[in-house]
């Protein structure tokens, strides 16, 4: 071996890489190596150096922080994306490319016929799954379709030829009631993707309603009261969606929103509504676990509200007793 | 639930299994991102942007190797791409014949502060050895940066950044050098 290797072992070693051999091959070079030992010494002080090194903690709140902006940086992903985008992602995992190909050719098609219905067809009211299509009676024009960014693709074909891309954006007018699982689903799409802030509280605040029932089976209209509990940059929608949130039977998933919340959440009055959720009578042995009881402890001593610090304190010692 | 079924649902569209996924990984990102940049601001930038390029590209990703290895690929290419929002607020040189703000060569800096508490003695060291990672090149900062300060194993960063085992070493021994050289008063 030649004093080189030695001395990338000496570096190996340093990053603690030395299998058992090659530990006691280097041991045994040191032992007669002046050069090497003296070296040695150096990149440990080194070692010990560097180990003073600035480095930036990664707490619990850096972590949320960079969290929330995830959230709202994906909501604005997922608005900008058009539908079709989605659909083409869909369809480009499931399948092979020789059938991805045939597909293609189909869906272009199809894309095409809806294109040439839409821009040149009379429109009519629609029924759309149990929701009313309402049709304003002065809008008996054609209903307008607005093509929106529109892109030419690659380079110019020959002669007059053209291809291009475009979003075709038609306006729908829809009456409907909030129990109705077609409407759910455009109200959850609407509080997670809606970019308004007044638009997402009244989407969220029709949902609340006392009227409205709704069911475990829910899931979309849940998951995105979750996502707003946990993330919307609007605190009015954050406190409607935890009040519409308590229609819900209290389980794991909810669980984990309104403990976030008491942790995460700069609105006294929504932890306390989160606390006041989590000592309902729903709440139930099983749901008792030791992140829950970690953020209770955490919280009962270092919340700035007296009042959330009290409310806590009560809830830990129930839970205890339990 | 597995990486697999949560890669499988959010593929369809399930925003809770994106999350899931993001919450399994994210708190490497983040600490990838920050010992490489030194900086929370910056480090929260290049998590969103990893976890956006892996929002984006997840309906192309075909499970050929594992979602960690992918993300910390994405990872660890993000941070070398990225340029800092706001430069650091020092920017002396470490060459040999330069004072830097705090009066004098940095053996100086060091044997005269023995005379003040070892918390300004640590801060003082901190910001030279903070400035000798500084100097490294992209990837010999990033690699140095994932085994001294986040303690990876060669292969584990290997893996991660795409280089094969000899070129992460080489830029590891390059790295330990250079630092050294920059270091060499305070050793």
């Amino acid at each position: 071996m030649k004093h080189n290797d030695y001395k990338e072992l000496l570096h190996l070693s340093l990053y603690d890489e030395l299998n058992e051999e090659d530990r006691s091959v280097l041991d045994g070079h040191l032992e007669g190596c002046a050069e090497c030992r003296d070296e040695f010494e150096e990149l440990k002080k080194l070692s010990i150096l560097l180990s003073h090194g600035e480095r930036i903690e990664i707490t619990d709140q850096l972590l949320d922080e960079a969290r929330r902006e995830l959230r709202v940086a994906l909501r604005l992903e997922n608005s900008k994306r058009p539908f079709w985008a989605g659909l083409m992602e869909q369809f480009d995992a499931l399948t092979s490319p020789a059938g991805r190909f045939a597909l293609s050719g189909v869906a272009m098609i199809l894309v095409g016929l809806t294109a040439g219905y839409w821009l040149f067809a009379p429109s009519e009211p629609t029924g759309l799954s149990g929701i009313t299509r309402a049709v304003e009676p002065s809008s008996s024009q054609p209903t307008e379709t607005k093509i929106t960014n529109f892109k030419f693709m690659g380079q110019p074909l020959q002669g007059s030829d053209v291809e291009f891309t475009f979003d075709m954006v038609t306006p729908v007018h829809m009456k409907g009631n909030v129990n109705d699982v077609a409407v759910q689903r455009v109200l959850a799409q609407a509080l997670m993707n809606d970019h308004n802030p007044g638009a997402r509280l009244r989407t969220v605040s029709a949902i609340a309603n006392d009227d409205v029932a709704l069911k475990s089976s829910d899931t979309e209209i849940k998951a995105a009261l979750v996502q707003a509990v946990k993330g919307d940059a609007n605190v009015g929608v954050r406190k409607q969606a935890l009040k519409a949130l308590q229609r819900f039977p209290l389980d794991n998933e909810i669980k984990d929103a309104l403990l976030y919340v008491l942790k995460n959440e700069e609105n006294p009055g929504i932890r306390i509504e989160a606390i006041a959720y989590l000592q309902s009578p729903e709440f139930s042995r099983q749901l008792v676990d030791q992140d829950l009881l970690n953020i209770l402890k955490e919280k009962m001593q270092s919340d700035n509200n007296n009042y959330v610090r009290t409310r806590v304190k009560h809830f830990y010692e129930e839970v205890q007793q339990q | 639930m597995q990486d697999l079924d949560l890669i499988q649902r959010a593929k369809s569209g399930d925003m809770g299994a994106f999350e899931q996924l993001v919450f399994r990984y994210d708190k490497q990102v983040l600490t990838i991102a920050a010992r490489y940049v030194q900086s929370s601001e910056d480090a929260k930038d290049i998590y969103q942007e990893v976890f956006l390029r892996v929002f984006r590209s997840l309906p192309r990703f075909q499970l050929r190797s594992q979602f960690s290895t992918w993300l910390f690929r994405i990872t660890t290419n993000v941070c070398l791409t990225h340029r800092a929002k706001r430069k650091r607020h020092t920017h002396t040189s470490l060459s040999q014949d330069s004072d830097d703000e705090h009066g004098g060569s940095r053996a100086e800096a060091i044997s005269d502060s023995s005379a003040t508490d070892e918390r300004a003695e640590n801060s003082d060291t901190a910001f030279h050895v903070t400035q000798a990672v500084g100097t490294l090149s992209p990837k010999q900062k990033m690699v140095f940066t994932m085994k001294y300060y986040d303690g990876y194993k060669i292969r584990e960063i290997a893996q991660m950044t795409g280089l094969n085992e000899g070129t992460v070493k080489r830029y590891l021994f390059a790295a330990t050098r250079k630092v050294r050289t920059s270091l060499k008063d305070l050793l």
